[in-house]
């Protein structure tokens, strides 16, 4: 532990990197290259061997008069036909045995794995870090060479969990748990540094689930050892919990919520909802404030009442996304709808926080 | 290849000589026709039209591609549809490609046209069944294009559930005609079963076929036996939707990789019953086109029987990422590696005939090189995809997209090429443009490899499949590759230029114009209605030259 402490550098250096294949960021990544590497020099031997000979034959005896006769008029030749069966046979068997050992040492996660929840559901994945009891949209944080273990679900449809830098996909299914685990080796996080998008290895979606099937983009972040440690004791400052606790007796209490919601709509909302009146997916949330306190009569009521009436409709909308459906849109929704246990009361108030601030209004 | 007596059409009949074209001329003459030649053609008419519908959504779908970015913050600009429309187009071109155009377009078409005369039969053996198939493909197509006015599906060809239980398409309607266009091709299938067991000329022993013959053989196995799984699917589906009975739908219980599973049991055999018939035509215009034997018949005769067998346990190899048990990925990869071996056999074998040939380098003998490129190619990529570990990081990304349009339409529609043009004369009576024949061949290729190289590159990269927006990195392989596909309609566009042309003021075609030696090139061009003057005797192999040399020799081909 200590020497692996001392010898990991913030960003260690790649081994190789093959010119068509992302870069090597997990213990995969080698045996994966090394392999494809193989295949494609055998591939080619075999490509440039057979049209050699097929280029260098239509060139040579191609007909130059209409009456030239063929240069031979040979049937078969059975030993070199079996040559051309037998070699072939023993060359994909060789890479058969390979492929196969390289996906067996992908299969089996080590006992000490770190465990991450994964939920995958129209257009968004999540993910429950360990010791956290929420989960948090679109990024994850791993220590650099640990193998970490993340059991994955769906909500609506299939997916497929993606990430190329380390050469690991898994189809995420609805109604079972999928696996996947992996060892990063290559750090991406930047510690100590703050208001700056930090830059980790994407992750996709690969199996096609609809309209926001493209948009469905995650980032995984590579920490390292000492990083993850602090994080890892009791009370630390993490990133995936980044939401303010709220109080009501609190003055700031409308902000923290405002600020609370803001971090929900990133994670839940924005591929489908724009805050600037455009259309897309969804409604936009620009003026869904205005606008339903009119649909709902609410407009000579109290703002104690608005506020009852508005929360009452926007926590059904969340829950039920058929309930009630915004002109202009198809029925049903195409929205996923969120349970207690995907985005729990406290998420919503703070998205109610979110959507009654001025800017919105 | 035969004793057939030289058939005395020429100097005995009139000028204009009654063939199948011209017996009769009435609408009803066509639209009721038993004979399997205007069968054919109707059927070349339809799947053309599927094939450049199908190509208009992939040139939608390629415009779309040229600067559809999606920034890492989810913010997405450029592109020309919505993602709505983009699945929308993918789905349309994949299911007009796939079911209306690669599937029956060699075997129903070519080789509903040159079957029949390649065994020295009248026509094949069940005439109204074969007129049935062609209306039941046209109802497919129909019902495909309601679909379509419906309001669209957007589940790419594929249907996988859930997401086809859910979506708010018309995909009942959708999965109606796939079913619909599976009996026509399950009745193809059969009537050609029924056809090469009874109906082959006297002295024509099953290894004095032509290989197209015993391609077109293999695939009508794989037609019969494996469609009938796709059609229980649709309807299983379509139930689903309907009724929510619980077989694919996880909310009642259901299992949606059952679906997969399911599905592939067909589409895989599919994939062969595309590409097994193209290997026919390469195996018959090689051999022409080089006027030298077949290098190693037996071999290709059975390895084609072998594919079509082995092709049906290797469809797992779809679902590497799925979830299956290690124990069936591990069968499943073996498996694959065994049925990539008869494909490497037919191109060592291909390649071994052209060898020390006389080769004419025609528009058919181009477009059957192309395919020997293109096709190894598709084939040593497939050899990648089948390696376990290497496929759990290029499933489902542009790697696979390139692959299969090498093996599907590069492959196979070349081959379909390769073999329009090498039938174009019989078939009509008439040359083509030989300048402009040879022009297209060469520029397809390159519109062709200009088109999906770029896609192996970011597909090893970890481009994902069916992205409406994709980030900015790959943009550069996007655009080439949709410069490749307008290279590729220029060049389509060209080629149904100079065929149609040629209908109108092509040199009167010989009866055998490129020296064959089956039986189809040994009756009158275009052929009389019963196909043969006086039925036909087979004394020697189909390949078997030694009278086409002579003849040549002499000057008189």
């Amino acid at each position: 532990m200590i020497t692996s402490l001392l010898t990991q550098g913030p960003q260690e250096p790649q081994r190789w990197k093959h010119w068509q294949l992302p870069e090597q960021a997990s213990t995969f990544a080698d045996d994966h290259d090394t392999l494809y590497t193989f295949v494609e020099w055998i591939n080619y031997i075999f490509f440039f061997g057979i049209m050699f000979v097929l280029f260098y034959a239509v060139i040579k005896y191609r007909r130059k008069t209409p009456g030239q006769p063929p240069a031979s008029v040979i049937t078969h030749h059975t030993a070199m036909e079996v040559t051309w069966t037998v070699v072939p046979l023993i060359v994909v068997m060789v890479i058969f045995a390979w492929g196969w050992k390289g996906y067996a040492d992908m299969t089996l996660a080590p006992a000490d794995s770190i465990q991450y929840e994964v939920k995958a559901e129209r257009w968004k994945w999540s993910f429950k870090h360990p010791g956290s009891t929420e989960f948090f949209g679109k990024e994850f944080w791993v220590p650099v060479n640990k193998p970490c273990q993340l059991t994955m679900s769906s909500t609506d449809v299939l997916h497929s969990f993606f990430i190329p830098a380390f050469r690991v996909k898994r189809d995420v299914l609805p109604g079972r748990y999928q696996t996947v685990w992996f060892q990063a080796t290559l750090t991406t996080w930047k510690e100590n540094v703050e208001n700056e998008k930090q830059e980790g290895f994407h992750i996709f979606c690969t199996e096609f689930c609809g309209e926001g099937h493209s948009k469905m983009l995650g980032t995984v972040h590579v920490v390292s050892q000492k990083q993850w440690d602090e994080w890892m004791k009791p009370g630390a400052e993490v990133p995936w919990d980044p939401f303010l606790i709220t109080d009501p007796e609190d003055p700031t209490y409308d902000e923290d919520r405002e600020f609370n919601g803001n971090i929900v709509y990133g994670q839940s909302c924005l591929t489908c909802h724009t805050l600037d009146g455009t259309r897309s997916t969804g409604p936009s949330f620009k003026g869904l404030w205005t606008r339903n306190i009119k649909r709902l009569g609410l407009e000579g009521k109290t703002a104690a009442e608005q506020e009852a009436g508005m929360a009452a409709y926007i926590t059904q909308s969340v829950r039920n996304p058929n309930a009630y459906i915004a002109e202009t849109f198809d029925s049903p929704s195409m929205m996923t709808p969120f349970p207690p246990t995907s985005l729990n009361d406290d998420r919503v108030n703070d998205m109610i926080g979110f959507l009654k601030s001025e800017k919105l209004k | 290849m035969t004793a057939i007596p030289a058939t005395p059409v020429e100097e005995t009949q009139p000028i204009e000589q009654k063939n199948y074209l011209n017996v009769t001329k009435t609408f009803m003459s066509w639209a009721g026709t038993l004979d399997h030649k205007r069968i054919g053609l109707m059927y070349l008419i339809g799947v053309t039209f599927a094939f450049l519908v199908g190509g208009l959504f992939a040139l939608m779908v390629r415009l779309h591609l040229w600067d559809a970015i999606i920034n890492p913050d989810g913010t997405t600009t450029g592109g020309i549809f919505t993602p709505d429309k983009y699945n929308q187009y993918f789905t349309m071109h994949g299911v007009f490609m796939v079911f209306m155009f690669i599937i029956p377009a060699i075997p129903a078409s070519l080789g509903n046209f040159a079957l029949p005369l390649q065994l020295g039969a009248k026509d094949v053996a069940l005439p109204r069944l074969n007129l049935l198939s062609f209306y039941l493909w046209l109802a497919g197509t129909l019902m495909a294009i309601a679909s379509m006015v419906m309001g669209q599906i957007d589940t790419g060809w594929t249907f996988y559930t859930p997401y086809s239980i859910y979506t708010n398409k018309a995909v009942i309607m959708m999965g109606l005609a796939v079913f619909t266009l599976g009996f026509s091709s399950i009745f193809t299938g059969l009537n050609f079963i029924v056809t090469v067991h009874k109906l082959r000329a006297p002295g024509q022993g099953w290894f004095r076929m032509p290989l197209f013959v015993w391609a077109i053989y293999a695939t009508a196995l794989l037609q019969v036996l494996a469609t009938p799984v796709i059609g229980i699917t649709v309807l299983l589906l379509a139930f689903e939707r309907l009724y929510h009975i619980g077989i694919f739908d996880p909310h009642f219980g259901g299992d949606p990789v059952l679906f997969q599973h399911f599905f592939w049991f067909y589409s895989h055999p599919a994939v062969y019953i595309m590409i097994l018939p193209a290997m026919g035509i390469i195996s018959d215009v090689i051999s022409v086109h080089s006027r030298k034997p077949i290098f190693g018949y037996r071999l290709i005769a059975f390895s084609s029987l072998a594919i079509a067998i082995i092709s049906f346990i290797v469809w797992g190899h779809h679902m590497f990422t799925s979830g299956q048990s290690e124990l069936a990925l591990f069968i499943f990869s073996f498996l694959t590696f065994f049925v990539a071996l008869p494909s490497a056999i037919k191109e060592f074998n291909w390649v071994a005939t052209v060898w020390k040939g006389s080769i004419s380098l025609e528009a058919p003998m181009l477009y059957a090189l192309s395919f020997l490129v293109i096709f190894a190619v598709g084939g040593l990529t497939g050899i990648i995809l089948g390696a376990l570990s290497l496929d759990i990081h290029l499933h489902d990304t542009y790697f696979v997209v390139a692959h299969f349009h090498y093996v599907m339409m590069g492959s196979t529609a070349m081959a379909f090429f390769a073999g329009l043009h090498h039938w174009w004369p019989k078939m009509f009576g008439v040359m083509y443009s030989r300048f402009w024949s040879n022009f297209a061949a060469i520029w397809i290729f390159v519109g062709f490899n200009w088109t999906f190289l770029p896609q192996f590159v970011m597909g090893s990269e970890g481009m994902p499949r069916r992205y409406a927006h994709y980030l900015k990195e790959w943009q550069g392989y996007h655009q080439a590759s949709t410069v490749g596909a307008i290279i590729i309609a220029a060049g389509v566009a060209m080629m149904v230029g100079y065929l149609v042309m040629s209908l109108f003021n092509g040199k009167k075609a010989s009866n055998n114009p490129w020296g064959g030696a089956t039986l189809e090139w040994h009756t009158a061009t275009p052929p009389v209605l019963e196909n043969f003057e006086t039925q036909p005797i087979v004394d020697r192999d189909p390949y078997d030259y030694t009278l086409v040399i002579e003849a040549a020799r002499k000057g008189e081909l």
